[in-house]
């Protein structure tokens, strides 16, 4: 259910649990954020990826009668299905390539590259890596977990703790990080085309400098002493290279600032179970947004406290909403070289959390562009909580 | 589960709406799909591949699954394979799916409410919503099968079996979960019969307005007969305004209208509800002495000459006044039955026009439905005959709520959904409300979903935490970490097994990687053995391997006094297997050789003495018992090479003895 801080949802059933969802991307210079999404499917005896169109600029529709379950559909403009494409094994994850083409990390161990083409509406399957994440031998190959992309350059981690290093025009993968992690590699994000930072099962955050000839360690290993609580998911902030967020399984979100110590800056406890997916919102980084195992999705915001808010309303501030007016007093929120989710006021919680939904069952993936965040869940919906603001 | 039985062929009485038969025979590891219909009666599925008369035995191998092997004496030379026969839940497609998540939203959303009440019972108001919900999602679902044009056959069995589900369901909400005041149930039972046909009234009203005349359509006089015994008065006016020979003569339907109107005016058996029940009775009697005088003074009887005019001839017009004053044998004139599509809608007719009173606990309405039941001619009732008389018997009262009834339907429900790979999420809330046998049916059950990916098995952990299945919580782990350990991936293993802090595969998984150690000379997974923290007490074993570790590194480091004392305690304490002892022992060999410090105390070198000592009187037990008798493990005796070190211990143990002694008596 939508609160105070978005527009209605939208729910939309669509048949099949999904996995992953994701904005197309638009071309560099487009001012209107993207109106098409693609979303995987997984459990299901056929799993695909279907693309949607989605067009909240359309007229604006009556609210919701707060006691229903979903909101209802009537007079709510719904995505509409473009096309779709059938994949073998579980969509494990997903990420865009280029404003056409996806890679799409599988359960059975290969990598598709799926090839949207907007005005045909279709989407085929332009290339495979098969079988590329595997144990001894490609007869036994296990589930990708983890798909990055930078410019052309895609990564994908695996169960068998592999990285591979992937490009489009490449039918093998360019490099392989044999023995990358001794349990699961959960997440990757790359950054700068050169670094690649990946989550592991066994708690661990590991940076890998791909400059290197030769990749067999880590350069950096970062860890919770003492907790070996598996890592779900990583985002790093887009402004404050230094600053990743990681969702533990145990539902905390973990603050590293990697220009410091291996242990992390601040622990944000908030979800009952797995984070699966975390999210800066790309232009509003003190914004963070989370989803759960346990049905939840979360909008995080450390923006400053203005000045004109009296402190005694901030110390409550956790799961509420300050009802404060859309303040001008927003001097460090592009500041160079600071960050809100490294100062004080995060540690000691001062923080705002809000509910964007709340289903009945896990929320395993989201999307935020611009205003607008998709979501799917294993209750077989997609979920669209359109007009987020921004203070 | 049934007992496998020797058949030549197995007959799958599959049940309801279970249609795919699909059939794979893993001897071969192709699938050999054929579908083959089947309905309630027993289908005889040929399976491929199988000799002809060979003698079968079956086992079930999972909800939808069965395992079929030759008898062992008499098949075994004509076929040695084993056979898998699945069957599709082909009840669960797209549209119905949605009809299951739609509906475990709402069942979830009225426990939660119930929980929330803390032991006061649920708001009926809660729960009528929640009903409501049900059935507006039942209605799209039968919309959703029967839309797009291409309904297959499968689908518009399932579209009738989901609206005959709203039919009764909405019934028990009239009766069960709304409480509605005298004079109210009328009008809700009026709906419940009129809403399923509602379109195709609607439909048929239209084309025959689109006949000219009207009234000259085969279906007219029976339409009005329809929408009178359904209390749609207005739209019943109106309707035979457009008779020609009322439209003829403008002043006799207007008039005929007219004692339309004063009379059912004086009915109130709408909004709002009158405000007692002795106040809606003498409304009541009131309309009817009005008609009954009416039809006396001879009002209707222009109405019989205007109808006998138009020569309908067919028509009974004096059913009508008879009707209206509720003579109750109108209802079983032919015409009026066969207006009715159901013995349900002649009982609400019957109903509405004789006791419109009537309380949802009122026999009345029971003798109304057996009545009609009889005058419509229903000789077998149908199930849904029966259920709906059960219903109005409230005899579902004492059945469906109570708690074994109903838990066992929540079981069977729960079991439907299993059948289908991906609704197994779904399934377990609906088991984790079932508070004698969900338990043990939701162990079951996750026991069995295949682990593909290592998120899926996080998924089925969660649940476990959730409901609190530890022992279950164990075996996922264990058999995700078992599967690592099959392909090598000790740190993968290890992974699983801190998750669920199992103290017994810790202890095994210790040993490995010390094992490991002893052969090659170095640690394997070392960013996971060195960030054990707290996980390090989950076994003695695991201890032992995170503390020897950091005997390791603060070797490593220079700090040889920590070290040292760190390795005493290992020993002494008795955490270490007796097989490690030797290496622990070498361990301390460097120490004891320090040119420049000393880094056992008198005491700790006697501690170490007294270690070596159990460890070669042990050897030479095992070295007498072997010469004795060879059946011995020769693992446990040192190899030839170990007793040079041994003796290099020993040399070195007693320098170091001397050296601390010498010490000690120094500063003291």
């Amino acid at each position: 259910m939508a609160d105070g801080s978005a527009g209605t949802s939208v729910a939309k059933y669509v048949g099949y649990k999904i996995s992953r969802v994701r904005w197309k991307p638009q071309p560099s210079g487009a001012i209107r954020p993207s109106d098409v999404f693609v979303a995987g499917s997984w459990d299901d005896k056929v799993n695909r990826v279907a693309v949607w169109r989605y067009d909240p600029s359309a007229p604006p529709s009556p609210p919701s009668s707060p006691s229903a379950p979903y909101p209802s559909e009537e007079g709510f403009v719904e995505p509409a299905r473009v096309c779709e494409v059938g994949v073998e094994g579980d969509v494990m994850d997903l990420r865009f390539v280029d404003e056409e083409r996806m890679a799409v990390g599988l359960s059975s161990g290969s990598v598709a590259l799926l090839h949207f083409r907007a005005p045909q509406k279709t989407i085929t399957r332009s290339r495979q890596w098969d079988r590329i994440h595997y144990i001894t031998t490609r007869l036994q190959p296990r589930p990708v977990t983890a798909v990055a992309t930078s410019g052309l350059t895609i990564a994908t981690g695996g169960e068998d703790g592999r990285i591979n290093i992937l490009h489009p025009e490449n039918s093998a993968p360019l490099r392989t990080i044999e023995n990358a992690d001794n349990a699961v590699v959960t997440g990757l994000v790359s950054t700068m085309k050169t670094e690649l930072l990946a989550t592991s099962s066994s708690g661990q955050l590991k940076l890998w400098d791909l400059r290197a000839p030769s990749v067999e360690t880590p350069s950096r290993i970062m860890v919770i002493s003492g907790d070996s609580h598996p890592l779900r998911c990583l985002d790093r902030c887009p402004n404050q290279p230094h600053l990743v967020a990681v969702g533990r399984s145990n539902g905390t979100v973990c603050l590293w600032d990697l220009r410091q110590d291996k242990l992390p800056v601040s622990i944000l406890s908030g979800h009952t179970a797995d984070i699966w997916e975390i999210q800066f919102h790309r232009h509003h980084p003190n914004h963070l947004f989370t989803c759960s195992q346990d049905c939840t999705l979360w909008h995080w915001d450390a923006s400053p406290p203005s000045p004109s808010l009296s402190s005694s309303l901030l110390t409550s501030s956790r799961l509420s909403h300050r009802h404060n007016p859309p303040s001008s007093h927003r001097a460090t929120d592009h500041a160079p070289n600071s960050t809100p989710w490294l100062s004080g006021h995060v540690k000691q919680g001062k923080f705002d959390v809000t509910y964007l939904l709340h289903d009945k069952l896990p929320v395993n993936s989201f999307d935020v562009e611009s205003k607008h965040v998709v979501c799917g869940t294993d209750s077989e919906m997609l979920f669209l909580v359109p007009n987020l603001t921004f203070r | 589960m049934p007992r496998p039985q020797p058949k030549t062929t197995i007959s799958c009485r599959l049940l309801f709406f279970r249609s795919c038969a699909n059939i794979s025979k893993s001897s071969e590891g192709e699938m050999d799909d054929s579908f083959q219909r089947a309905s309630l009666y027993p289908t005889t599925l040929l399976v491929p591949g199988l000799p002809a008369n060979c003698p079968l035995l079956a086992s079930w191998s999972g909800p939808q699954r069965l395992v079929l092997f030759p008898r062992p004496t008499e098949g075994a030379r004509q076929w040695a394979g084993l056979a898998q026969v699945s069957w599709d839940a082909a009840q669960w497609n797209s549209i119905t799916r949605r009809l299951a998540n739609q509906s475990h939203g709402y069942f979830l959303s009225l426990h939660e409410a119930g929980r929330e009440g803390e032991g006061q019972s649920l708001q009926g108001s809660d729960i009528l919503l929640y009903s409501r919900y049900f059935r507006s999602a039942l209605h799209e679902c039968v919309l959703g099968l029967r839309g797009r044009g291409s309904s297959s056959w499968e689908h518009e069995r399932q579209a009738q079996v989901f609206s005959t589900m709203a039919l009764v369901w909405h019934l028990v909400e009239i009766l069960f979960i709304e409480v509605l005041p005298a004079g109210c149930l009328v009008k809700q039972l009026v709906e419940w019969v009129t809403w399923a046909g509602q379109e195709r009234d609607k439909k048929r009203l239209k084309e025959i307005l689109g006949h000219t005349p009207p009234d000259s359509h085969h279906g007219y006089w029976r339409m009005v007969y329809r929408l009178v015994l359904t209390g749609r008065l207005s739209e019943a006016r109106n309707l035979l305004a457009h008779h020609s020979a009322f439209s003829a003569r403008e002043d006799v339907s207007h008039n005929c209208s007219r004692v339309w109107t004063s009379c059912w005016g004086r009915l109130r058996w709408s909004d709002p509800p009158p405000p007692s029940p002795e106040e809606s009775s003498n409304g009541w009697q009131q309309w009817r002495r009005e008609v009954t005088a009416r039809r006396e003074a001879g009002a209707f009887l222009s109405l019989r000459q205007l109808q006998l005019l138009s020569r309908c001839a067919f028509v009974n017009t004096h059913l009508f006044p008879q009707v209206l004053s509720g003579e109750e044998e109108v209802f079983s004139e032919p015409e009026i039955v066969g207006s009715c599509e159901s013995w349900y809608e002649l009982m609400v007719a019957r109903v509405l026009f004789t006791t419109p009173l009537v309380m949802s606990s009122d026999y009345d309405l029971v003798y109304s439905a057996e009545a009609a039941m009889k005058t419509f001619g229903v000789v077998s009732p149908e199930p849904l005959d029966s259920l709906l008389l059960a219903a109005l018997k409230h005899s579902p009262l004492e059945v469906v709520y109570g708690a074994k009834l109903a838990e066992f339907l929540i079981i069977e429900y729960a079991s439907s959904l299993l059948a289908h790979p991906s609704l197994w999420q779904v399934a377990m809330d609906y088991l984790s409300e079932c508070p004698t046998q969900g338990r043990h049916h939701m162990v079951l059950h996750l026991e069995r979903i295949p682990l593909t990916s290592a998120r899926k098995a996080a998924k089925v952990l969660q649940l476990c935490r959730k409901f609190q299945l530890k022992e279950l919580e164990e075996s996922v782990c264990r058999v995700m970490a078992m599967k690592e350990l099959r392909s090598g991936r000790l740190g993968a293993a290890f992974s699983w097994c801190l998750q669920s802090q199992d103290s017994v595969f810790a202890a095994f998984l210790a040993e490995r990687y010390f094992t490991s150690y002893q052969t090659l000379g170095e640690f394997m997974d070392l960013d996971l053995l060195d960030n054990l923290g707290a996980a390090m007490l989950i076994s003695k074993k695991l201890t032992f391997l995170g503390k020897y570790r950091e005997f390791h590194q603060l070797f490593a480091d220079g700090e040889f006094r920590p070290a040292g004392q760190l390795l005493v305690s290992l020993l002494t304490s008795g955490v270490v297997p007796k097989r490690f002892w030797l290496t622990l022992l070498m361990d301390s060999l460097p120490l004891l050789n320090l040119k420049d410090e000393i880094v056992f105390s008198s005491e700790d070198t006697v501690a170490l003495s007294h270690c070596l000592q159990q460890l070669t009187s042990s050897h030479s037990r095992i070295d007498q018992s072997q010469s004795t008798s060879k059946s011995h493990d020769s693992e446990k005796a040192p190899p030839p090479d170990q007793s040079s070190k041994l003796s290099l211990l020993r040399v070195a143990l007693c320098r170091n003895l001397a050296l601390a002694t010498l010490q000690e008596a120094e500063l003291s």
